[in-house]
């Protein structure tokens, strides 16, 4: 009884893997990606928010808080106009390029 | 894309890009009806004396009729708090301009913010955006019956080559694209483009995508489309005069003298959503409409631009509507207030008149205009949280419109202030 229960429970967890593997092969390039987003999210919206809008840090991080995926640490560089925010094992770095256009992401 | 693709890819473009050298039209640019860009304003023109470029003149509410208790009334309810920052719940409003017949009657600002703050408009860029479209037709730089691939050729791939300059403004492209925010993160099409996949280059990100429908054929509301829209002018424009197209195009000429475009890594404007402008020079671009696209006796826009950007994107009719897009009346990178009375879908603001037109922003970005009272309102938010515009809205909506910030409800406050 106890085997027959092993079992169907096996090809059970087999088949819910398998369906999870198609999933992530079929999504492979959004999945991928995702981990950049919330410090990529973070820099650019930061650095505009400080060099463009010209607000304070403490407003700028209250303006862009999420409450999702933790932040594992933000850098301002005041004089060199630029942010760089880590999370999810990724680092994104956005600056200030001319008052005119502003912040963009680091390649 | 392996190297030996390159030639015959760079001869179809040619091809496509230089039919009259060829002696003939492609195929493309039969298959579907010329949109005509012609005709009067869609409204009343009213005469103008003065040119806010150098700055608003401003006017006391009762000289121009304007209701000064309504418009208190109106002030008490945008800027009304009902948290602290940390929550961000409530109205949170952080500019509020209004202009009536040409001349500035209040303005608030809070939270910071100030008259010279060039502010985030996140998808109130687009409306600008269509507006550096019109600006680039009125030179004879492009078509809006050109396929878009002709102006930008990574848009030269099978099915995406069909797509047309007014597809795009009309947000009618067809392409397979996801317009999600917060709410699917992963999935979102958007949030790749701005933030990940596509930061680096966002028009050849969305020309990469394949269609879902036959463009023309579905409206469906998309960043995407306007990205590509700005890698078609720009390869329209020039690169020479690109850098600096949106100032001498349009802000140089009506004095948006706060303007902040931000671009993608490859140097494109991101017309989506990274235009930043005080409140009253926003307030300009409305202007602009208001005058039918003439400014100080200079006419910016062709004859027939306003009136084709508040006409219904034909697809809408097409379309089947979702509780999320029932209230949106999709112009040309601009919105409407007519809804759709062959299918009993009511106008988005009841208490607004049928002529109002909007450029709107996710947060609460919102520039309206109503002709029919030579008015203009600019209320740049940043509200987290929506009332429920619709008796029927269940999508985790404040039903208490002095809880969250209701559109309905602030242009009903509107309206009472020009009351006659």
């Amino acid at each position: 009884m106890i085997r027959k229960i092993l079992k169907y429970f096996g090809i059970a967890v087999g088949i819910v893997l398998a369906l999870v593997a198609v999933f992530v092969l079929l999504n492979w390039s959004q999945l991928s990606a995702f981990p950049r987003l919330p410090s990529s999210y973070e820099a650019k919206e930061l650095c505009s928010c400080l060099f463009v809008e010209g607000r304070t840090q403490e407003h700028c991080e209250a303006f862009i808080r999420q409450d999702v995926v933790p932040i594992d640490g933000r850098t301002y560089d005041m004089e060199g106009k630029s942010v760089t925010v880590r999370a999810l094992w990724t680092e994104s770095r956005a600056h200030h390029v001319s008052p005119r256009v502003g912040c963009v992401l680091d390649p | 894309m392996p190297p030996i693709a390159s030639p015959l890819r760079l001869a179809l473009v040619a091809l496509i890009a230089a039919p009259g050298a060829c002696g003939g039209a492609s195929a493309v640019d039969e298959a579907r009806d010329a949109v005509v860009i012609a005709g009067p304003p869609p409204f009343a023109i009213a005469p103008r004396t003065e040119w806010p470029t150098e700055g608003w003149p401003t006017a006391t509410p009762e000289s121009v009729g304007v209701d000064p208790g309504a418009l208190a009334h109106l002030a008490d309810y945008a800027f009304a708090r009902n948290g602290d920052d940390h929550d961000r719940k409530g109205q949170r409003t952080n500019a509020l301009v209004i202009i009536k017949e040409g001349k500035l009657v209040f303005e608030r600002y809070a939270r910071g913010y100030t008259a010279d703050t060039p502010l985030l408009t996140w998808s109130v860029s687009k409306s600008v955006a269509g507006t550096l479209v019109g600006r680039a037709v009125m030179d004879g730089r492009l078509d809006v019956n050109d396929p878009v691939a002709r102006h930008y050729p990574p848009a030269d791939r099978d099915g995406v080559r069909e797509i047309r300059v007014h597809d795009l403004l009309r947000m009618s492209s067809g392409l397979d694209w996801n317009e999600t925010y917060e709410t699917s993160p992963i999935f979102s099409s958007v949030m790749a483009m701005l933030y990940t996949r596509g930061k680096d280059d966002m028009a050849a990100f969305v020309a990469s995508h394949d269609l879902a429908h036959p463009p023309g054929t579905r409206w469906s509301y998309s960043s995407g489309d306007t990205m590509l829209m700005m890698g078609a002018l720009r390869g329209a424009v020039g690169e020479e005069a690109w850098a600096e197209y949106p100032w001498t195009a349009l802000f140089d000429k009506i004095g948006m003298r706060t303007a902040v475009w931000e671009r993608d890594g490859a140097g494109t404007y991101v017309g989506s959503s990274y235009l930043y402008a005080s409140a009253r020079d926003l307030a300009k671009w409305a202007f602009l409409y208001l005058n039918d696209g003439v400014w100080a006796g200079e006419r910016l826009l062709p004859e027939g631009w306003v009136a084709f950007s508040l006409t219904m994107a034909p697809a809408y009719y097409q379309t089947e509507l979702t509780p999320g897009t029932l209230d949106d009346n999709p112009g040309a990178q601009v919105y409407l207030n007519v809804g759709d009375p062959s299918r009993a879908v009511p106008k988005p603001w009841p208490a607004a008149p049928d002529d109002l037109f909007a450029a709107q922003g996710h947060w609460g970005k919102s520039i309206f205009v109503i002709p029919s009272h030579d008015l203009i309102v600019v209320r740049l938010g940043d509200d987290r949280h929506y009332a429920c515009d619709r008796p029927d809205a269940d999508d985790g909506c404040q039903p208490d419109v002095n809880k969250a910030f209701s559109k309905a409800h602030f242009l009903e406050l509107v309206m009472a202030t020009v009351k006659r």
